[in-house]
């Protein structure tokens, strides 16, 4: 971020008036004074080095007939923003007994305590629910840079003060964050519990037949409390003057059962006909309920979220939903010789997510691979030690879609408007609750089907030392599914669409090599490379391309910045193109001295009056003298050209290293951090990032950073898309085996001692804190930085014991 | 062999209780084919469309927040 030097230079080209002097030049400072002023520090005040421990258990014994084993794992870990962690309470349990001579039953239980606190990243810090309202000024990121380093008067203050006394808190809802991190409550606890089970039958020697049951509870537990210290209830925000101190608490259960049956023959014909059929069906169910509520002005602030019941009920919720699928499957495998082998699969799913005709979908399958290794022609080169051959080709299906998307919505006592009362209308000054269609339900749903052809081709050489495995694919998916945003004049926010038809081919190569191989010392290596190119073949709905907003960022950005168009990619960024800036040349000087924009010369979009020196300028496209939506074109791919990694593995005695570097290559990424602290963001007293003092300004004509205030309008443009390729150093580690007979006394069977670092070092040209960024990851809206929380360097020290 | 008949024979009865089994009904709303059956469906359906009349932006442009609160408890 900018220094207090810088920061008062830019509020005073920003708002050169009496107030701004007055706060900034008092007592006689100039801009000078604050040259040496070191000022605060946010950033480093709200991010932390933190601790992370992590500690497992195992046992595992039995008999012939009873094997079991169980394990218990500890892990806590604190977040680089303050007040965060995560942690996780693991326990599982295992066993296997076989019952007479056939009969086979085994159980397998795991259950899981998790605990994650503190303000997200990714959510708003002022809302009651923590839900996302679309000021960009809302997120925790925005305050940690935004908040100015100096005030003007007393820094301690500034520090201390939970809000910022000379901004619009109406408007700009940035908060002190150290104290707003430092008082967030927001927990979120989960608790699950995974339990499966199966008996299996052996008879007549070759069929075994074999039923499954499993079963899911998962119990997720959110509460939130904003006491006057934080954003949502401080007296100094608008939800705090109205609403107070307040809280939430909201229960979601997820109940899901699994049931599976199979029949299975296996048998061997003349030693060289080896045969296993497979069939059967699975019927599986999933269960969710959802309940909660919001209370405000919350009278005793010191019971904290216990307290919740003497507040005002703001709203309430209670709801649930359920899906079910049945399916029937079989499969036949066929091995000739040991050397080729066949497989034919076919299943049918049966998805209750879709309207009743649309319901079944029809799954087959083949694929057939060729052990080249075992065949003499092969055998005979002494250098290959094994090959196989592999080609396969299957379809096969996606539900993916909310458990009642076919139909539509009607809802009452939805919150309507502004002033959040419930939707109705008086009639003869009688309230009538209004009924009001929230949803519109898509009737014409259907499965998503993907076809995937393969071939592949393994390798290994001299001795095993080099292996190779090359893949080349090619999908197509037919109806993808997607929760599509829709026009606002439809009134509805996204529905779910059969959008049209994607297609992906590729290559993969891996391969693993031993450099070295002596007694004392060992080098292997590993590499990977994969290539993949998409592209959308066709959009239903007669649809010429699919734009997609970035949701509840910044509502001054409602543009949308990604575009699907058939037959390019799926995701490319989509904007105007950057023109430079508007230099003095470009206009006429009148008397007053203000500059006004020379009539034959282009406007940004905005209208010419407000245009000033340094101002954004934009290319006009398609040349009719207009800057407007038409003048928008795809300015960079999120998607990379390729992706892989590369791992050494060292061993000299009884110390070993592993080093794993990972990239990235040819992907953009839309960095709309630097939109808002490159100058989009015109509110007084917001810093902005260190590279925003290179701004144009009259003795600084050749920067291509807009003057302070001349952004013009929001619009997307080729300026805030980076190269987000990059290569990182993911993990360093080090080990160390004690020797064997220093352990033998002991009755220890294997000691090991290691440090390992995750994230060491970063190559790219990304100017944001990680490339490998994505806060609204999905197809559509792939390498979107905003507020990302940042990827932390982690060091571990670890021990293993084995008795 | 027999057994295997047995199973085959155990599929072919469960294959008819699937469609009942895949038929779920929402639990939480009301759908429209549901809906607009009496009166006061349609009373409500009609409070509904006229509910934007009292919105901020519209004719209740000026209301203070609290004031409005209390009018939707009246």
């Amino acid at each position: 971020m900018m220094s207090p030097y810088e920061f008062v230079r830019y509020q005073l080209e920003l708002n050169p008036t009496a107030a701004t002097e007055a706060l900034y030049l008092n007592d006689g400072k100039t801009l000078e004074s604050y040259r040496d002023v070191t000022g605060v520090d946010w950033q480093d005040q709200a991010l932390r080095t933190a601790n992370m421990q992590n500690h497992s258990i195992a046992v595992r014994g039995g008999t012939d007939k009873t094997k079991y084993s169980f394990s218990g794992n500890v892990m806590t870990q604190d977040g680089v923003l303050l007040n965060s962690g995560f942690n996780r309470y693991q326990g599982r349990f295992q066993i296997d007994q076989k019952i007479g001579k056939n009969f086979k039953a085994a159980v397998n239980v795991n259950y899981t305590h998790t605990k994650r606190f503190g303000q997200m990243s990714n959510q708003t810090t002022d809302n009651l629910n923590g839900a996302s309202s679309g000021n960009a000024s809302s997120y925790i990121f925005y305050s940690i840079w935004g908040y100015r380093p100096v005030s003007g008067g007393d820094d301690g203050q500034l520090l201390e003060d939970p809000f910022d006394e000379d901004i619009t808190s109406t408007v700009d809802l940035r908060v002190n964050p150290v104290i707003n991190l430092k008082n967030a409550y927001n927990y979120q606890f989960r608790n699950t519990l995974y339990a499966n089970a199966f008996l299996e039958y052996t008879f007549l020697k070759d069929f075994k037949l074999k039923i499954a049951g499993g079963i899911t509870e998962s119990e997720l537990r959110g509460e939130r409390f904003n006491n006057s210290q934080t954003a949502a209830g401080s007296p100094f925000t608008t939800y705090g003057a109205n609403f107070g101190v307040n809280g939430s608490l909201n229960n979601s259960f997820t109940h899901s059962w699994l049931n599976e049956n199979t029949l299975t023959y296996n048998k061997v014909y003349n030693t060289k006909h080896q045969v296993n059929a497979v069939g059967g069906f699975t019927l599986q169910r999933n269960d969710v309920q959802t309940n909660g509520f919001t209370a405000i002005l919350l009278p005793n602030e010191s019971l904290g979220i216990k307290g919740l019941e003497e507040g005002t009920l703001y709203s309430s919720i209670s709801s649930g939903s359920y899906s079910t699928l049945a399916s029937f499957l079989g499969r036949v495998n066929y091995t000739f010789n040991s050397k080729y082998l066949f497989t034919v699969s076919y299943r049918a799913d049966g998805s209750s997510r879709f309207a009743s005709g649309n319901r079944w979908g029809y799954f087959p399958s083949a694929a057939f691979a060729w052990r080249l290794g075992d065949e003499t022609v092969i055998k005979n080169i002494g250098a290959i030690s094994d090959a196989k051959f592999r080609v396969s080709y299957g379809i096969t299906g996606n539900n993916r879609v909310s458990d009642f998307a076919y139909m539509s919505v009607l809802r009452q006592n939805v919150s309507s408007n502004s002033a959040n009362t419930n939707s109705g209308y008086f009639f003869n000054n009688q309230f009538v609750q209004g009924t009001v269609p929230t949803e519109v339900g898509n009737e014409n749903l259907v499965w998503e089907r993907t076809a995937q052809f393969d071939l592949g081709l393994d390798v290994s050489m001299f001795n095993n030392r080099i292996s190779l495995v090359a893949d080349y694919y090619q999908k197509r998916t037919n109806d993808l599914l997607l929760d599509a945003t829709l026009a606002s004049s439809t009134g509805y926010g996204s529905a779910f669409k059969n959008i049209g038809t994607v297609s992906n081919r590729g290559l993969e190569f891996t391969l693993n090599t031993v450099n070295i191989e002596t007694k004392d010392f060992s080098w292997g290596s590993g590499f990977n490379i994969a290539f993949n190119r998409n592209k959308v073949e066709e959009l239903n709905y007669d649809q010429s391309s699919l734009t997609t907003r970035v949701g509840s960022w910044s509502s001054n950005f409602n543009a949308s910045p990604y575009i699907a168009l058939p037959g390019r990619q799926v995701a490319s960024f989509y904007g105007y193109v950057f023109d430079g800036l508007y230099q003095i040349e470009d206009f006429d000087r009148l008397i007053d001295g203000t500059y006004v924009l020379k009539p034959n010369v282009q406007n940004n979009g905005e209208d010419a009056s407000t245009i000033r020196p340094g101002y954004i300028k934009y290319k006009d496209i398609n040349g009719d003298g207009i800057i407007n939506a038409n003048d928008q074109t795809v300015i960079g791919s999120p998607i990379p050209k390729h992706i892989g990694g590369f791992s050494n593995n060292l061993r000299y005695k009884q110390f070993d290293v592993n080093i794993f570097f990972q990239w990235s290559y040819g992907n953009d990424l839309l960095n709309a951090n630097r939109i808002v602290f490159e100058g989009a963001e015109r509110r007084a007293n917001v810093n902005m990032l260190a590279s925003y003092a290179d701004r144009w300004t009259p003795d600084n004509i050749g920067s291509l950073l807009p003057v302070a205030g001349g952004y013009g309008p929001n619009f997307y443009s080729n300026r805030n898309i980076e190269d987000g390729s990059f290569l990182r150093l993911k993990t360093v580690s080090l080990g160390y085996n004690l020797p064997l007979a220093a352990l033998k006394s002991l009755k220890i069977a294997d000691v090991r001692v290691y440090a390992s670092a995750q994230n060491l070092i970063t190559w790219t040209n990304y100017s944001g804190l990680n490339p490998e960024v994505s806060v609204r990851d999905s197809p559509l809206t792939p390498g979107f930085d905003w507020s990302a929380y940042p990827a932390a360097r982690t060091i571990t020290l670890g021990l293993n014991v084995t008795f | 062999m027999k057994k295997a008949i047995i199973v085959l024979l155990l599929i072919a009865i469960i294959t008819p209780s699937c469609k009942k089994f895949l038929d779920t009904k929402p639990t939480d709303f009301v759908a429209p084919v549901n809906y607009y059956k009496t009166e006061q469906d349609l009373n409500q359906a009609l409070a509904g469309v006229y509910d934007r009349l009292g919105d901020m932006r519209v004719y209740a442009r000026g209301c203070r927040i609290s004031w409005c609160l209390a009018m939707s408890f009246l």
